[in-house]
């Protein structure tokens, strides 16, 4: 599938007619910014595909938008969120469908794992229906680092924070997968600070 | 109990019930007997700055029910009141303090109704709720306001050291209704829940959801939320989970699904989750879809009528909560629902 690296504006809404591609929000620039991927086209099926690590008192504020105003169109939002001591995230996820977008499809999956003390993490996912013959659904989780998953790294010989090296590099792995532009993967992956198969 | 407009109009509590210290009046009466009750707790839990719905109710209130079940005393069967507006551009302003003290246990249940008038008709309620330690309580409203009424109502429970509160809840009649039931836990290992129904049919917009706020450890919350739309109507969901920095492992849940039944209707779903503490554990999920195809085309194929067909999915479809109710309410909720629909297909 076509990837499009999307840079956030700190300022405003990026809006963009959807395509058949998968959109990869790029925060290297702006931790800031909005994504409004507008579906005006019949038939048309996009991904969007945010990861973020927040380090050290760094702060994360964006937003997504599904805007469905074609039939039959289809969108699936991956948001995940790593954070470390003292980060914190807000995050907005909407999923808009028209009247006139019956027969859509979308979703839109929130993941934020806490590894960190101090954290702050703010999800919104909201969704706004007007047509009947769709399916639109999301789900958000917030959750800490699982300690058996850590404690069963440290059994087979590593120590903590490789232990949460690798369960954070395990986290982003199958999404970043998706991602089949080898140039845009390794500059997700750095911005990650993680490394990448 | 019954409450006619904002007069308590009939009134009868168990015998066994009333040796055992327990005290079910409407809020006027208990006002005038035990101002000691209501100087300590009236105004703590929703004090009359909360917002302006709640600033109108303090300051005119009448009518509503005063609960107070003593430590210690279980009561078996459901506290149950009744609210009734029978006047045109009434307003209701119903006032209700309840205290669970000490490891105590009750069930208090209300209905509430209004005929139609082509006029407006305000209910505005203020419910307080004090749950103490260890103890347990239900809530139970089922509300059908005639397509007239707003219906905007601040309900709250405080809810202390390992006490469990539940809100259920059930929204099908009134023009507007927003209500967000909510839990404060501020002892340690609280927990609260909301169980919501709402049905949001012609002219209706049912804006309905729950409110927790996780301010003591180890606390958990819960909230199942199912809503339907018809005929033009609309529903929407809105939730907070906030977990301050003080609640460490706090847990939660929360599960909305949103059914459209034709193209005129629509659903909406604004959760909020403020998670200020590093060991929360959070979950939110929510859904909109319409009825299955397959699953009327199934049991059309049964011998059902499309209508009948549609009206056993919605009764599937929110079981879940039903199965929560006292067995007549539960009843009647079924029926009020199936009444709704009719005639919803074409």
């Amino acid at each position: 599938m076509k990837v499009i690296f999307v840079k956030l504006q700190s300022d405003g809404v990026t809006t963009l007619i959807a395509e058949n591609a998968l959109y990869v929000l790029d925060f290297s620039g702006s931790k800031k910014g909005a994504l409004n991927l507008v579906f005006e086209q019949e038939g048309v099926s996009a991904e969007i595909v945010g990861l973020y690590a927040v380090r050290e008192k760094e702060h994360f504020d964006f937003e997504t938008i599904a805007t469905h105003k074609a039939p039959n169109t289809s969108c699936v939002t991956y948001v995940r969120g790593v954070l470390f001591d003292s980060g914190s995230s807000n995050y907005i996820g909407k999923i808009l469908i028209d009247k006139r977008a019956q027969q859509t499809s979308s979703f839109l999956e929130n993941n934020v794992l806490v590894v960190g003390n101090a954290t702050h993490n703010n999800s919104q996912p909201i969704l706004q229906i007007e047509a009947d013959d769709v399916k639109a659904s999301h789900g958000a989780t917030t959750g800490r680092i699982d300690p058996s998953q850590v404690y069963y790294l440290q059994s087979r010989g590593l120590n903590a924070k490789e232990s949460e090296e690798l369960i954070v590099q395990g986290f982003f792995e199958s999404l970043l997968a998706k991602i089949s532009d080898e140039k845009i993967k390794s500059a997700v992956a750095a911005n990650l600070g993680i490394k990448h198969a | 109990m019954i409450v006619h407009n904002s007069e308590m109009v009939y009134h009868s509590i168990q015998k066994h019930q009333e040796e055992k210290g327990v005290i079910f009046l409407s809020s006027d009466e208990g006002l005038k007997q035990y101002p000691g009750i209501y100087r300590e707790y009236f105004g703590t839990v929703i004090p009359a700055t909360d917002n302006k719905f709640a600033a109108l109710n303090s300051a005119v209130w009448s009518g509503g029910s005063f609960v107070y079940i003593p430590k210690g005393v279980k009561v078996k069967r459901p506290l149950q009141a009744y609210f009734r507006i029978n006047a045109m551009n009434m307003g209701q302003f119903e006032r209700t303090l309840i205290i669970a003290d000490e490891g105590s246990e009750a069930h208090y249940t209300e209905g509430c109704t209004s005929p139609v008038y082509t006029e407006d008709s305000l209910h505005a309620a203020v419910v307080e709720v004090i749950v103490k330690k260890g103890a347990r309580f239900r809530y139970t409203t089922i509300q059908n306001w005639s397509g007239d009424v707003y219906n905007l109502v601040t309900k709250r429970a405080r809810v202390e050291e390992d006490a469990v509160m539940e809100w259920v809840d059930g929204n099908l009649g009134s023009r507007l209704t927003m209500k967000y039931p909510s839990c404060f836990l501020v002892g340690n290992g609280a927990h609260g829940e909301v169980l919501s129904i709402a049905y949001g049919g012609e002219g209706q917009h049912q804006d309905a959801g729950g409110k927790m706020i996780h301010i003591a450890p180890n606390t958990s919350s819960q909230i199942v939320s199912k809503s339907i739309s018809a005929n033009g109507g609309r529903t929407s969901y809105r939730g907070m989970i906030a977990v301050t920095p003080l609640a460490a492992n706090a847990k939660s849940r929360v599960e909305c699904d949103a059914l459209i039944l034709d193209s005129a209707s629509a659903s909406d779903t604004f959760p909020v989750m403020r998670i200020d503490n590093s060991s929360a554990n959070i979950e939110h999920e929510a859904t909109v879809s319409k009825i299955g195809e397959e699953k009327l085309f199934y049991l059309m194929s049964r011998g059902l009528t499309e209508a009948e067909a549609m009206s056993l999915i919605v009764s599937g479809f929110i079981e879940p909560v039903v199965r929560q109710l006292p067995l007549e309410y539960a009843v009647e909720l079924n029926r009020l629902i199936e009444l709704e629909m009719e005639g919803s297909v074409g």
